[in-house]
């Protein structure tokens, strides 16, 4: 009777600490891990102080090469107002005459003519709508006198690359302008070579062929 | 005669019964070793104590967390023969990131997939990237006719591209499949994963509707020169094999105040990024002006991942 008594006890005291264990498990696993508290949040000291955001001004070459080479067997460069000054201004132009000095020059630009947006009283520089002269690295303000959503877009940040920092608090912003991306003379994009395609590795199976 | 049972066999005589017994647990042992056989391929080369009894990313103190990153940076000077500084980036409060994506201008070029391989230290034969940009046909937005193996010159007539990686959801089905806490939505949204507390189970890869978690099947092979030495702990350090990879917005780049690299790599400023909570963020103008939709916006998930044609 003795044993018998002594074996339940036991057995009572195993099925105790055994049921103990595992809620405390249970409860271990049902518990978030915590955060230190100063490791939660980066604790870097904020400025108000905004950086810019800058739109690229590049340098535009004013010359051509003529087609010659110099004695110091570099090609001849002449600036658009060396050959301007003393010829009388074409409005009409609108497309590149397969001769002549701009003969390799690519022109799909619609219907305007060379100075619509070249200005003819100065052949170095552009001209607005209105007629105020324009520099010729400023083509974003030339450019959205017609293209008007696309500088909304621009402006907007959603048209055009960028690098820099999305929190001006803590850096600045570059963005490109028309003329880094598109040839003014021949604005539309030509196709591009897509970076290669991803390749299988082991455990990647072969989708079934979906190009249409 | 009458016949001998094997129990009244003579004894020291090797019983039928207890041949055909050996034989069998020496086929079970066989059986059993060669099944176990591909684990001790899987096995991370020397574990080391260290590496066995280290806490939850959560869980670290400063000082513990300091002495992890030391390792993993000692690591990568002694496995890939590259100087790295692997940070410990943490999220601002009042910040919660959200991405939004122009399909009118994006080109298919793949340059941010390129960006991303670079930045993030893939592996270079497995061309790995967080963004898979899918070739679809004009007017269809089903996502499972997409073509990611799309080659040559692009945009093709009729196509429009459509970039995916991880939509970092508010609602993020694959934490809630992982059984070890190994991923988690971190407080400027960003979901993570922790690869020293990751066993590859691939429950995540299975939940994500996106298909936005990739699996290293390897350990990353990268020449020394390419690895990017700008690391973080959460972030873009170099994975060991066995674990699940996503994309973490570049947190490294983010939460210093920079602009992701697939953003920075895109020609034609498809991308765009920013705060959520501030109006006068470029991706809330977005929002709050275009007609953005979600991929898959039946599910739930709330992704901070938009979509918009200009």
């Amino acid at each position: 009777m003795k044993r018998e008594w002594g074996g339940i006890v036991f057995s009572l005291g195993l099925a105790v600490v055994l049921a103990g264990t595992g809620v405390l498990l249970v409860l271990d696993g049902l518990r978030e891990p915590s955060w230190p508290d100063d490791r939660r949040f980066s604790r870097e000291e904020t400025s108000s102080r905004l950086n810019r955001e800058e739109v690229r001004m590049p340098e535009v070459e004013l010359a051509m090469a003529t087609g010659e080479t110099g004695p110091d067997g570099q090609p001849v460069m002449q600036t658009c107002a060396e050959c301007h000054a003393d010829r009388r201004p074409n409005p009409h132009a609108r497309s590149i005459s397969s001769k002549g000095f701009h003969a390799g020059m690519d022109y799909h630009h619609g219907a305007q003519s060379c100075l619509t947006c070249h200005d003819m009283k100065n052949y170095d520089k552009l001209h607005t709508v209105a007629g105020r002269p324009l520099s010729m690295s400023n083509s974003l303000k030339l450019c959205s006198q017609c293209h008007v959503f696309q500088h909304r877009d621009f402006v907007d940040g959603v048209h055009g690359g960028m690098s820099g920092h999305w929190d001006l608090t803590r850096g600045g912003r570059q963005r490109q302008t028309c003329i880094d991306c598109h040839d003014p003379h021949h604005p539309a994009t030509p196709p591009v070579e897509a970076e290669p395609p991803p390749v299988l590795v082991r455990g990647e199976t072969e989708p079934e062929e979906k190009t249409p | 005669m009458k016949p001998v049972c094997a129990c009244h066999a003579k004894p020291g005589a090797i019983s039928r019964r207890t041949a055909l017994k050996g034989a069998g647990a020496m086929l079970g042992a066989a059986a059993f070793a060669k099944a176990l056989a591909p684990l001790a391929n899987w096995a991370r080369e020397e574990l080391t104590v260290e590496e066995f009894v280290q806490k939850h990313y959560r869980e670290l103190d400063a000082e513990g967390l300091k002495q992890v990153l030391a390792r993993h940076e000692r690591s990568a000077l002694e496995d890939y023969g590259a100087e790295v500084t692997i940070g410990d980036h943490r999220p601002r409060e009042g910040v919660v990131f959200g991405y939004a994506l122009n399909l009118g201008v994006c080109i298919g070029c793949r340059k941010c997939v390129e960006a991303c391989h670079r930045e993030n230290n893939h592996d270079r034969p497995g061309r790995g990237s967080y963004i898979r940009v899918l070739e679809m046909e004009k007017g269809s937005m089903d996502l499972e006719k997409g073509n990611a193996r799309y080659e040559g010159l692009v945009p093709r007539e009729g196509r429009f591209y459509l970039p995916v990686q991880c939509h970092q959801c508010e609602h993020p089905p694959c934490v809630d499949v992982c059984p070890v806490e190994a991923t988690w939505r971190e407080d400027d949204g960003i979901v993570v994963v922790d690869y020293d507390w990751c066993i590859g189970c691939r429950y995540c890869e299975a939940a994500c509707p996106y298909h936005a978690r990739k699996f290293n099947w390897r350990k990353p092979a990268i020449p020394k020169d390419e690895i990017n030495p700008d690391q973080s702990y959460l972030g873009n350090r170099i994975r060991p094999a066995g674990v699940i990879e996503k994309c973490h917005f570049c947190l490294h780049r983010t939460r210093e105040g920079r602009l992701p690299a697939c953003l920075e790599a895109c020609p034609t400023g498809a991308r765009v990024f920013g705060n959520l909570l501030d109006p006068s963020s470029a991706v809330r103008k977005v929002i709050d002006h275009r007609r953005v939709y979600v991929l898959k916006e039946e599910l739930g998930l709330k992704p901070n991942f938009f979509y918009f044609f200009d």
